[in-house]
């Protein structure tokens, strides 16, 4: 995938000017910012909670939505997403096939939606185009009736997520009145390790957590040869991270945690961006490692749009600004809500070690230790394409 | 074992005066000289089973520290020399970075009697190349020479020759994980472990049941085991190029050098160790002041190959019966199905 990088420069060529201002960059990086963005946004309301989200969903929901708009509200899209979706469409469309690629063994699984209140015509390349780059189905609903509207909506998430997402929304956030759109992004994500964690090595270890208290929570343990590194931010705050292969070699997670227990993960955060991550990798040596790491799942649900209010989206939100034209001409329509609920799950399974690993972690020299037994930031990273399917903070197991 | 049938009248001679010069130097040690060139004696009686060392039982053991972190174990051989593994010693560390605590017997706490020295020389043995591949051995240099005391002593160096009988009880110390991927508790005191001698053969034996083809694991020639069959009890990560000190005659001897084996106190693996007698000329080469010791031939090396053989006997055996009719069947209906599609 990173080959078609180059194509991309000339495709920017072709994009409204306000693309051309920014340097150009691989396509997810650009992609993937915007989620990454939104992340630091949330944390500074919940610096103690445990969140996960999907950049990659985040990127596609807006993206969806970028396809619809015009004027400003497009403008205000693409410039804090740095690019423009019609001329990218091709690219947007293979990123998205590879990330659910059966190649990933099928550990992701994500679906983009559209719900409109009934009586709205929607334009048919508005339609065509989102089912063609993002494999997003737009349906109609009757926003009349909340309480149905919201059954239909959860019932067609939890269909999605093979049961893993259900309860996405509550009535109350419907407006028999006035909600004319919902737009919904789900992910469930369930990774198999390259290299297993062996259940008898999972023990209960001491975390503490952001509210300093202790936490006897499971952990998984295990020696083997791992990419990590450590740096520090522009302040001078070291942080370690490390990454962890999943199944099929395409996707993986990178953990990354404050060298000092005393550093709070809030210290780091802004610091974290694609650039910053894409640096670790040449910092990354392969090493055998001794990891520790929590056992756990995390799901959160995030309403995305105080954040990206935050992030200079606005006009969309606003009914008297928004212009969703591209969508329907009948009326005029804003977006009530962007919800995300993603889920993460952590634990041993995994596939066996493979033989070139197994074969040189038979010495008994004393390996270094990577110990997540504090609040850390995780991120996974489809490879090939650069997406980040998924980042979070996990501040208590 | 095999040597043994080898040695003729004149070679044992050679041994009975080695022996007495032994007896006169302790004699003199004992006398007063500072315990010079002593080896081999610790000054506690030795408590068998995995369980916390008393400070100075092992006086040998060192802390080979890399970077702030204990890394490794060594055994101190002279005021100046330290035996350990070669991988213990990765290319891409730095000489400069280690440092070698003698005397130690709690990593967490301080002791006056400890002494720390940085490292003036490594000496890695130039066949050894990845984790299991022999050779891993290495000598270190002390930056300044030690004084021996109560808690800082060497252990005697088996000569080129030596051989310790199977089943024979050493014992290995270190400050390794207690399990896999758990690490010993702070204070962090030196764990001793008693294993007997598994012979090289067996070992091999033992190590070819339920092996993976993928991870193949051989014993070499410049290794011996020790350890349980069941399986239970074993030397972990850290406690590499530590000892494995055997008793004889009175004398310890570095008969092993910490290196490697499958996990830790899995079944059927016990640890596998540098045998440190295969290196005596090497040692010598290298350091010339350093004189491998000739071990008495005490007690007569017994076959150990029961150890393997009865686990064949008892599981694979019965295995082996159930599994040929089963296998058979399906062979035997995809000739049936390979013939009818010929027939078409």
């Amino acid at each position: 995938m990173n080959w078609h990088f180059p194509f991309l420069l000339v495709a920017t060529v072709t994009l409204p000017s306000v693309c051309l201002q920014f340097n150009p960059q691989p396509l997810e990086e650009l992609g993937s910012d915007i989620g990454i963005q939104v992340f630091n946004q949330i944390v500074k309301s919940r610096p103690r909670d445990n969140i996960v989200i999907s950049p990659h969903g985040i990127a596609s929901a807006l993206g969806m939505l970028q396809l619809g708009a015009g004027g400003r509200t497009k403008l205000q899209l693409a410039t804090m997403m740095k690019y423009n979706v019609n001329g990218l469409g091709k690219i947007l469309k293979k990123i998205n096939k590879a990330i659910v690629s059966k190649k990933n063994k099928d550990i992701v699984t994500m679906a983009n939606a559209m719900f409109l209140n009934n009586g709205s015509k929607v334009e048919v390349p508005f339609v065509a185009r989102n089912k063609d780059v993002f494999q997003c189905k737009v349906r109609n609903l009757n926003f009349e009736y909340p309480a149905a509207a919201c059954d239909s909506i959860n019932a067609w998430v939890k269909n999605e997520t093979r049961g893993m997402i259900d309860n996405l929304l509550s009535p109350d956030l419907i407006n028999g009145m006035l909600t004319r759109m919902v737009l919904v992004n789900a992910l469930y994500f369930k990774g198999l390790w390259k290299s297993r964690f062996r259940p008898e090595n999972t023990k209960k270890r001491t975390f503490v957590a952001a509210d300093g208290k202790s936490y006897q929570v499971p952990m998984l343990a295990q020696l083997s040869l791992f990419q990590s590194g450590s740096t520090s931010t522009p302040g001078g705050l070291w942080y370690n991270f490390i990454e962890l292969p999943y199944h099929g070699d395409s996707i993986s997670m990178l953990i990354a945690l404050p060298s000092e227990s005393s550093t709070p993960l809030a210290a780091i955060i802004p610091h974290i961006s694609t650039k910053t991550i894409d640096s670790w990798k040449s910092m990354m040596v392969p090493k055998r490692v001794q990891v520790i790491l929590p056992k756990f799942t995390a799901v959160t649900q995030t309403d995305l749009k105080e954040p990206l209010k935050a992030l200079g989206i606005t006009d969309m939100f606003d009914a008297t600004k928004a212009n969703f034209a591209k969508i329907t001409r009948s009326e005029n329509l804003h977006v009530s809500h962007i919800l995300q609920k993603a889920k993460i799950e952590v634990s041993e399974d995994g596939t066996k070690a493979s033989a070139v690993t197994a074969a040189i972690l038979i010495a008994r020299s004393s390996p270094p230790w990577f110990i997540v037994d504090r609040p850390f930031l995780f991120f996974i990273r489809h490879n090939p394409t650069g997406a980040f399917l998924f980042m979070g903070q996990i501040n208590k197991p | 074992m095999a040597q043994r049938a080898g040695l003729g009248p004149r070679r044992l001679e050679a041994v009975a005066i080695l022996l007495l010069l032994g007896a006169f130097r302790s004699g003199l040690g004992a006398e007063g000289a500072e315990a010079e060139a002593l080896c081999g004696v610790a000054s506690q009686a030795r408590v068998t089973g995995g369980s916390s060392a008393v400070p100075g039982q092992w006086p040998w053991q060192v802390s080979i520290v890399y970077d702030g972190t204990h890394v490794c174990g060594g055994s101190l051989v002279s005021k100046k020399w330290v035996l350990s593994a070669a991988h213990c010693f990765p290319r891409e560390h730095h000489k400069d970075m280690y440092e070698v605590r003698l005397g130690a017997h709690q990593l967490d706490s301080f002791v006056p009697k400890a002494e720390a020295r940085s490292v003036a020389q490594v000496l890695v043995h130039i066949s050894y190349q990845q984790e299991g591949s022999q050779g891993d051995i290495a000598l270190l240099q002390l930056s300044n020479p030690v004084t021996f005391s109560r808690y800082i002593r060497p252990i005697c160096l088996p000569a080129a020759n030596a051989s310790f009988p199977n089943g024979l009880q050493c014992t290995v110390t270190g400050w390794g994980h207690v399990a896999p991927s758990v690490s010993l508790q702070a204070p962090r005191p030196l764990q001793q472990l008693e294993v007997p001698l598994i012979s090289r053969e067996t070992c091999n034996c033992l190590y070819n049941i339920d092996a993976k083809p993928s991870e193949p694991h051989s014993i070499q020639q410049d290794m011996v085991c020790a350890g349980y069959v069941k399986g239970g009890k074993d030397a972990c990560q850290g406690d590499s190029g530590g000892p494995l000190s055997c008793p004889v005659g009175g004398l310890w001897y570095l008969a092993g050098i910490v290196s490697w084996g499958d996990a830790c106190g899995a079944p059927n693996r016990p640890g596998v160790y540098t045998l440190t007698s295969s290196y005596a000329s090497w040692i010598h080469y290298h350091v010339a002041e350093l004189e491998p010791r000739v071990v008495p031939q005490t007690q007569e090396s017994q076959p150990d190959i029961h150890l393997c053989r009865s686990h064949l006997a008892l599981s694979s055996a019965p295995a082996r019966g159930l599994l040929g009719p089963i296998l058979l069947l399906p062979l035997a209906l995809t000739l049936g199905l390979l013939h009818a599609w010929r027939g078409l």
